[in-house]
């Protein structure tokens, strides 16, 4: 359309306009089309709310504040600072950090040491980031918090279970035949326990933005503003499950995705997306989503989209139909590659879609559609980078660096966003790019090749965020860099099951090869302890487990003898210790949950972790076997050996800050006292943590 | 021009007979209709549509932000300057497509007058025809021929300041005819509607080429000593529901809902 037309139109239009007096009904002449209609009504309508809403908000602030005065709480009145900042790089580990800042990679981070301080940070057993950053939050040990590992056991059916959440079925359903009508929401239930430093400050009228951080699905109330991280499912309910589709057979078993097969159509392929079963059917089937591929257009639920060779698209809205005209709608990105000819049409794991959340992974409610709205779609589910395609072969290593950092960027977009709008309270936001990239590849760390670079350039990144964040920094605000646990590599996996079978405290079912996941080959009635997860080993305790077999007398006897007995277990083939030291766990937690703890946690040497059969409760042939899974660099080991980082704008008075530290920090500065509850201390009075519970 | 005018009015005519079985306001809903779409759909060719859909989520990202951070006053503030912006950025965006669909529609909504905004002329009711000349008005007044069935109930009236005569008649019964003005040895027609079942009442016949842009109805006056001539009519209202509404009323919320139906089917960013 050319400037001379529609300058042609514009002067036509003006002409009519002008004409207009003569003997013409204004409203005729005033209305310009429904399309336009519409702009301006809905212009007219949105400064209308916008203005009804400053307004309420302006008039219901004495209102506010005298509830504020009500309620008791102290607010601002005797705190130290206004604004205080948690970024939270998850795994950025401490030798790496002070190796790259002495050899003058990382400029922000030195000159945030130098200025202020810096400390290695003790973690958690285990060195875990849904343990670790529950401690963040909590300032108490696992068992006061429940957190232990990602999974824990079902103690009727040993079925293993996700520890943070747990999400049920809505409580009423209305059954008309086979259609089942839901009354109420899904239940979704926190696991994790105590109470964390920003639910507290809330009490207090003081407002945090809690930004993805780890153990937040479901979003509990408080006063601020919360995004859900870790744990948050996907459209599945599961904790991310890929799809890849190409022109072979379907079918293959992959771990964390499934592979369909193409089927070619004239000018195409088309092809089904899995989705979530039809709730509003009794045993209603998996909703799919047809697409057809036609080159490199994409077309799905009747929307086209080009597809670029090695380029992951946007987000794209997907909605299931279920029965009943229910829509369950989620987002994902799509990822085509060409080999030898044929299509290879990667989909990442079908994100909950932040503007329609299916469940709630916000507080309040609008916030995850608010920062949509407001930045773009992003990624909702709990452990958003893929690794599990990178694991099994989906997607190679530059296509998950893409992904990882496509996911990098929209959380630094949130971050900064809360930045520019905190006048004063906590924002406290986790990146856990910097934990899956070193995950995946770590085993090229320093060792030549294409992607020898990678840990750097992350390190690095992750330094200019920090520089981007000190410009948000004032001498009225705090800010802490600080990691969960560090890193190591994973070369070699110990499958304590087959350990515990070989000396005799594990016996499977008759004809059984220990092959069958979720522990389902073992003979429970002569089974004395068991393992699954990363972080330990359980006893197989009577009255505690559905089908114990150890008195609860002798359960301590046990412990302590696989303690002494796995404490410098060693690797025959490597000739090396594969375990520093095996706790048991009363010796390391106390608090209400110790129960679900496992009996031992194991402090893994460098090199070492439980092996990938191990964790999820199979016994496999050989008690140690080689990981030769792209999933290389790992942080379950001997917590000693990872401790993450701590970086502050402010001097830190105490020698050994641990993650406890930092809830009973946030607290002090803003002038609340701990609940005597909080084991940990503020990090700028000068202290000696109690270390002596935990021996190294 | 009148060419022009002539093949849309033949259009409307058409469309207007084919639901003429029905009230008027269901054949004024199909051209609101036709209108909603066709509207749509320019306003989706004339328009950016990306850049309108960037604007809308960022307006309603404010007015969540206003609900977000309901205990900053300082951010409900800034927040309210960026929904203001924000919103002139929508409408500078709606502004092109607004003035592209503003021509056709304009020329259709005066058009469909001529249908909708007048009712013909009761019966043993008097009204006013008038006519305006070019130049002042110094000698005779024209010669008016009535047709059969209207009478005139009172000589012509000269409004000398305004160069314009006007005729007081009266329908005796259901006419469909012309009235005839012979001036200056020209004659000139002007229609006139007095039955109970018109649809099609055309309004003031003009001379000037740009005053017939809104005065479609009827060829230009040939004769070049008058400006135009008018017959007042009773003004016209829909029924709809039992409700009477201005004709407008009923083709904007016809012509919206349409617009509204269509803005998925038809992908459209508005």
């Amino acid at each position: 359309m050319g400037k001379r037309a529609t300058l042609a139109v514009i002067c036509l239009f003006l002409c009519l306009l002008s004409l207009s007096h003569r003997g013409h009904n204004p409203i005729e002449v005033a209305y310009i089309g429904p399309g336009a209609g519409f702009a301006f009504l809905g212009s007219f309508l949105t400064m209308l709310g916008g203005l009804f809403l400053g307004l309420m908000s302006f008039l219901s602030w004495p209102i506010r504040m005298v509830y504020r005065a009500i309620a008791g709480g102290q607010g601002y009145r005797h705190a130290k600072i206004r604004k205080l900042i948690f970024l939270g790089l998850d795994g950025l580990d401490a030798r790496l950090v002070e190796r790259f800042i002495k050899e003058g990679k990382l400029p922000n981070l030195a000159r945030l040491w130098k200025n202020g301080d810096y400390r290695p940070l003790r973690t958690t057993f285990p060195a875990l980031s849904p343990v670790a950053w529950s401690t963040f939050a909590t300032g108490v040990n696992p068992a006061r918090h429940n957190m232990f590992d990602f999974l824990n056991r079902n103690l009727h059916s040993y079925l293993p279970e996700l520890a943070s959440a747990r999400v049920r079925e809505p409580r009423r359903i209305l059954r008309i035949g086979k259609y089942r009508i839901p009354l109420s929401r899904p239940t979704v239930e926190l696991r994790r326990k105590s109470r964390t430093f920003w639910q507290i400050l809330g009490d207090h009228q003081i407002a945090s933005t809690v930004l993805r951080v780890p153990i937040t699905f479901p979003p509990q109330k408080f006063h601020g503003r919360m995004l859900s991280a870790m744990c948050t499912p996907d459209l599945l309910g599961t904790q991310g499950t890929f799809a890849l589709f190409s022109t072979r057979a379907g079918g293959d078993a992959m771990e964390g995705g499934n592979h369909f097969a193409l089927t070619p159509i004239p000018g195409g392929y088309s092809g089904k997306i899995p989705g979530p079963k039809d709730a509003a059917v009794e045993k209603g089937p998996d909703l799919e989503l047809p697409f057809t591929l036609r080159g490199k257009t994409l077309e799905i639920n009747g929307e086209r989209h080009e597809l670029r060779e090695g380029e992951y698209t946007p987000w794209i809205p997907l909605v299931f139909r279920a029965s009943l005209g229910i829509k369950v709608r989620g987002i994902a990105r799509f990822l085509l590659r060409q080999r030898d000819g044929s299509p290879k049409l990667y989909v990442t794991p079908i994100n909950i879609d932040p503007e329609h959340p299916a469940l709630p992974i916000s507080h309040p409610s609008y916030y995850a559609a608010y920062l949509a709205k407001l930045l773009g779609a992003y990624s909702t589910l709990g452990m958003a980078e893929d690794t599990w395609a990178l694991n099994e072969g989906a997607i190679d290593e530059s296509a998950f660096l893409q992904q990882a950092y496509l996911t990098y960027q929209e959380r630094e977009a949130m971050f900064f966003s809360a930045l520019e709008r905190t006048r004063r309270g906590v924002v406290a936001c986790v990146f856990d790019t910097t934990d899956r990239v070193q995950h995946m590849f770590f085993r090229h760390m320093d060792r030549g090749g294409p992607f020898s670079g990678v840990i750097e350039d992350l390190y690095r990144r992750a330094d200019e965020l920090v520089g981007k964040t000190m410009q948000y920094v004032d001498e009225d605000s705090v800010l802490f860099v600080l990691s969960d646990h560090g890193f190591a590599s994973f070369e070699r996996g110990v499958n304590l099951n087959t350990w515990l079978l070989e000396n005799g405290y594990l016996v499977l079912k008759n004809r059984a090869d220990g092959q069958a996941g979720y522990l389902k080959d073992i003979d429970w009635s002569r089974t004395k302890a068991y393992t699954f997860g990363l972080a330990g080993v359980y006893i197989n305790q009577q009255g505690r487990e559905a089908e114990g077999i150890v008195k609860r007398g002798e359960a301590a006897a046990l412990k302590r003898e696989l303690a002494t007995r796995l404490s410098g277990l060693r690797d025959p083939e490597r000739n090396s210790t594969a375990i520093r030291r095996a706790w048991p766990s009363d010796s390391l937690y106390t608090g209400p949950y110790l129960d679900a703890a496992p009996d031992l946690v194991i402090g893994y040497e460098n090199g070492y972790r439980a092996s990938w059969d191990a964790a999820v409760g199979k016994v496999s042939s050989a008690v140690f076997e080689n990981n030769t899974k792209a999933w290389s660099g790992d942080h379950c080991i001997d917590p000693h050996l990872v401790p993450g980082v701590l970086f502050s704008n402010r001097k830190i008075g105490a020698e050994d800050p641990g993650l406890e530290d930092m809830a009973p920090t946030a607290l002090d500065l803003f002038g609340i006292p701990s609940p005597p509850y909080m084991e940990g201390k503020s990090v700028f009075e000068a202290h000696v943590p109690q270390v002596s519970e935990v021996p190294a | 021009m009148d060419s022009f005018n002539a093949l849309i009015n033949a259009g409307l005519r058409a469309i207007a007979a084919a639901f003429s079985w029905g009230p008027p306001a269901l054949s004024l809903a199909v051209f609101a209709v036709l209108a909603g779409s066709g509207m749509i759909w320019a306003f989706r060719k004339t328009s950016d549509q990306a850049k309108l859909q960037a604007v809308k989520r960022k307006l309603y990202a404010y007015l969540l932000e206003l609900r977000v951070y309901s205990d900053e006053p300082s951010i409900t503030w800034r927040t309210q300057v960026s929904l203001l912006r924000a919103n002139l950025r929508y409408l500078g965006l709606a502004l092109r497509p607004a003035v592209w669909i503003a021509a056709p529609l304009a020329l259709l909504m005066i058009h469909l007058e001529s249908f909708y905004s007048r009712q013909p002329l009761a019966l043993d009711s008097d009204t006013v025809v008038t006519m305006r000349l070019r130049s002042p008005v110094d000698g005779a007044a024209p010669d008016l021929t009535l047709p059969p069935g209207v009478e005139l109930t009172a000589p012509p009236v000269r409004i000398v300041s305004r160069s314009e005569i006007s005729w007081r008649i009266r329908p005796r019964q259901a006419v469909s005819g012309e009235l005839q003005f012979r001036l200056g040895g020209q004659t000139v027609s002007m229609p006139i509607e007095a039955r109970r079942d018109a649809h099609f009442i055309p309004g003031r016949r003009v001379n000037s080429a740009l005053a017939v842009l809104w005065h479609p109805d009827s060829p230009r006056v040939a004769a070049s000593a008058v400006d135009w001539i008018d017959v007042r009519y009773p003004d016209s209202a829909i029924s709809v529901f039992g409700l009477e509404i201005n004709w407008i009323v009923w083709f904007l919320i016809v012509a919206m809902l349409a617009g509204l139906a269509l803005k998925k089917p038809m992908k459209v960013v508005l």
